[in-house]
C-alpha cells in the first residue's frame, strides 16, 4: 500500500476533528496538578469543571468550545517521505471536508470586507508551515484551532537591547494582564524572543504548542519560564478571570539568535483546553496520532 | 461566598433575582434565549424606542451571549455546541435592554462594564459567568429549539430561543447589589502588581 491524495485527505480531516475533541494529555495532567495546589474554593470548582469537560469529550467525542477557530498546520516533511503529492490542496479539502461534515463554524474570512468564506479555507487559510525532518519517512503534522480568544491578545514589539531580560518580563507580563479573562485562563503562553518581526512570532506559537512537560533545554531560559509562570500565577486573575491561584498552566519560551542592535519579543496564548493534536502519515499509509 | 444553589426559570421576579449575590451558583430550567449579535440587539431597542411590540417575550427574561454552533436536519437547526462570546462587545446595549425588558440574568464571558452594573443595580438583573471550554457539560441539558425569531438576519444573528433542564451550574459574578467578581479581581491584581514586579526586578 502507498499513500495517496485521498488518504491524506481523510488524514487531514481526522486530525482536525480530534484537536477539538480530545484535550492534550499533559494538558490535562497539568490541570490536574493546578487542581491539587489552588487554594481558591471557586477557582478548585471551576477547575474540576474544565477537567471533566475533557473527560466528557474525550468519552462522548463532543467539541470542547463552540468557537472551532480558523485551522493552523505546522507540518514537518521527512525527506525520505514521497513528496509528490500535492500537500497543499489536501489540505485545504481536509478542511473544507472537516468543517462541513463536523458543523464547524465557517470563520476564516476576506481580510478586508471580512465576508466569511464558510470553508475555512480561502486564500493562504488554513495557515499552513513547513519544515523538514532529516531522514524522516514521514509526514508529521499538528493541526491546531485557533479561536478568538486565543489569537486576538498576542502581542510583539521590537525592543532596543538595553536591558533585554527586564523588559521581556515586563512585556510578558503585561501582556498576559492586558488579556484577563478572554483567552479563558489558565492560558499556555508562548514566547518568541530573537529573531526577526516575522520569525519572532512564529517562535510564540512553536512555544505555545509545546507539550507542558518540556521545558526549554537552555537552563537559563527554563529559568526565565519557571520565573515567569510564577509571577503570572501571583496575579491572582485565576480560571476564567475568576480569581485564584492558577492564570497559567505554563510559559514556553523558543528563542533564536537575533540582531545585536534589536530584540524581539511576542506572546501568543492558548485557552485552557491547548487544543491540538499532532499524527503522522508514512509512506506507506499507515497513521499514528501522537 | 455563601456559593448556594439557586433554581430559576423565565420569568425571573425581581424578588428572586434580589436574593441572589456573586459565588451563588444557579440551574436554569425552562426557557432562555440566545441573544448574541449586535444586530438583534439593535432591532430590539429600536422596535422598543418605536413603541411596537416584539415577537420575541423578553420580559423579566434569560438571555445567553452565545454564539452556538448549529447543525441543519431536514431544514430544523440543531444545536451542536455551546459557550459565551466576550460579553464587553454587548455593553453599548445592555443597559438600555436591562431597563426596556427587565432582563433579569445574562449568561456570558468576562463580565460587563460599570453602566451594565448599575443598570443591574437598578432594575434587578445579574450576570453569570459560561465557564469556557465546557460545552460538552451542556450537551444533555438543552432539550432543543423552540423557537427562531428575526431569522431574516440568518442563523448566527438570529434570536434563538431553547428549552433547557438544570442548565448549570452557573456562577453569579455580577449581582443587583453593585457587586462585581471582576472588579474584586482586578483590584486584587491592581494591588499585588508592584510587589511582582519588584520580585521580577522590573
Amino acid at each position: 500500500m502507498s499513500i495517496t491524495y485521498r488518504k491524506l485527505v481523510e488524514f487531514i480531516s481526522e486530525l482536525y476533528d480530534i484537536s477539538n475533541r480530545t484535550i492534550p494529555k499533559d494538558v490535562k495532567e497539568s490541570l490536574k496538578s493546578a487542581l491539587s495546589r489552588e487554594r481558591n474554593p471557586l477557582a478548585k470548582k471551576i477547575l474540576e469543571m474544565m477537567l471533566k469537560s475533557a473527560e466528557v469529550a474525550e468519552k462522548e467525542r463532543l467539541i470542547i468550545c463552540q468557537d472551532t477557530g480558523i485551522p493552523q498546520f505546522f507540518v514537518k516533511v521527512g525527506t525520505k517521505f514521497p513528496y509528490d503529492i500535492d500537500l497543499e490542496s489536501a489540505i485545504k479539502e481536509g478542511i473544507e471536508k472537516i468543517t462541513k461534515e463536523a458543523y464547524y463554524r465557517g470563520i476564516a474570512a476576506h481580510p478586508l470586507t471580512h465576508v466569511r468564506s464558510s470553508t475555512n479555507t480561502g486564500e493562504r487559510m488554513p495557515i499552513i508551515t513547513y519544515e523538514f525532518l532529516h531522514d524522516a519517512k514521514y509526514l508529521e503534522i499538528t493541526a491546531v484551532p485557533k479561536g478568538s480568544g486565543s489569537e486576538r491578545w498576542s502581542a510583539l514589539k521590537m525592543f532596543d537591547p538595553y536591558d533585554v531580560i527586564k523588559d521581556i518580563k515586563k512585556f510578558v507580563l503585561d501582556s498576559f494582564i492586558n488579556a484577563g479573562s478572554r483567552p479563558c485562563p489558565p492560558v499556555i503562553i508562548g514566547v518568541g524572543i530573537g529573531g526577526t518581526f516575522d520569525y519572532v512570532a512564529k517562535l510564540a506559537k512553536e512555544a505555545a504548542i509545546r507539550p507542558l512537560n518540556k521545558r526549554n533545554p537552555d537552563p537559563n531560559v527554563a529559568k526565565l519560564e519557571m520565573e515567569l509562570l510564577d509571577a503570572i500565577n501571583e496575579t491572582g486573575i485565576g480560571p476564567m478571570g475568576l480569581g485564584g491561584d492558577t492564570s497559567a498552566l505554563g510559559v514556553n519560551i523558543e528563542t533564536a539568535y537575533t540582531s545585536a542592535v534589536w530584540n524581539p519579543v511576542a506572546v501568543n496564548f492558548q485557552c485552557w483546553p491547548g487544543r491540538r493534536a499532532t499524527g503522522r502519515i508514512y509512506s506507506d499509509g499507515y497513521v499514528e496520532y501522537l | 461566598m455563601s456559593e448556594l444553589m439557586f433554581k430559576i426559570s423565565a420569568p425571573v421576579s425581581e424578588d428572586t433575582i434580589r436574593r441572589l449575590k456573586i459565588g451563588d451558583m444557579v440551574l436554569i430550567n425552562g426557557s432562555m434565549y440566545i441573544f448574541v449579535s449586535i444586530k438583534s440587539h439593535l432591532r430590539a431597542l429600536e422596535m422598543s424606542k418605536k413603541g411596537e411590540s416584539l415577537p420575541i417575550n423578553l420580559k423579566e427574561g434569560i438571555i445567553f451571549h452565545c454564539p452556538a454552533l448549529f447543525k441543519k436536519v431536514e431544514d430544523k437547526y440543531e444545536i451542536v455546541a455551546v459557550g459565551a462570546t466576550t460579553s464587553a462587545r454587548l455593553n453599548p446595549f445592555t443597559p438600555e435592554l436591562i431597563k426596556q425588558f427587565r432582563i433579569r440574568c445574562i449568561i456570558g464571558k468576562g463580565g460587563m462594564d460599570k453602566a451594565t452594573l448599575e443598570a443591574m443595580k437598578n432594575y434587578g438583573c445579574v450576570y453569570l459567568d459560561f465557564i469556557g471550554g465546557c460545552s460538552p457539560l451542556y450537551a444533555d441539558k438543552i432539550e432543543g429549539i423552540t423557537n427562531i425569531y428575526w431569522s431574516d438576519l440568518g442563523i448566527y444573528d438570529a434570536v434563538i430561543e431553547i428549552k433547557v433542564r438544570d442548565f448549570g451550574p452557573i456562577l453569579v459574578t455580577m449581582d443587583s447589589h453593585g457587586n462585581s467578581i471582576y472588579e474584586k479581581v482586578e483590584e486584587d491584581t491592581k494591588s499585588k502588581l508592584p510587589i511582582i514586579y519588584k520580585k521580577l526586578g522590573i
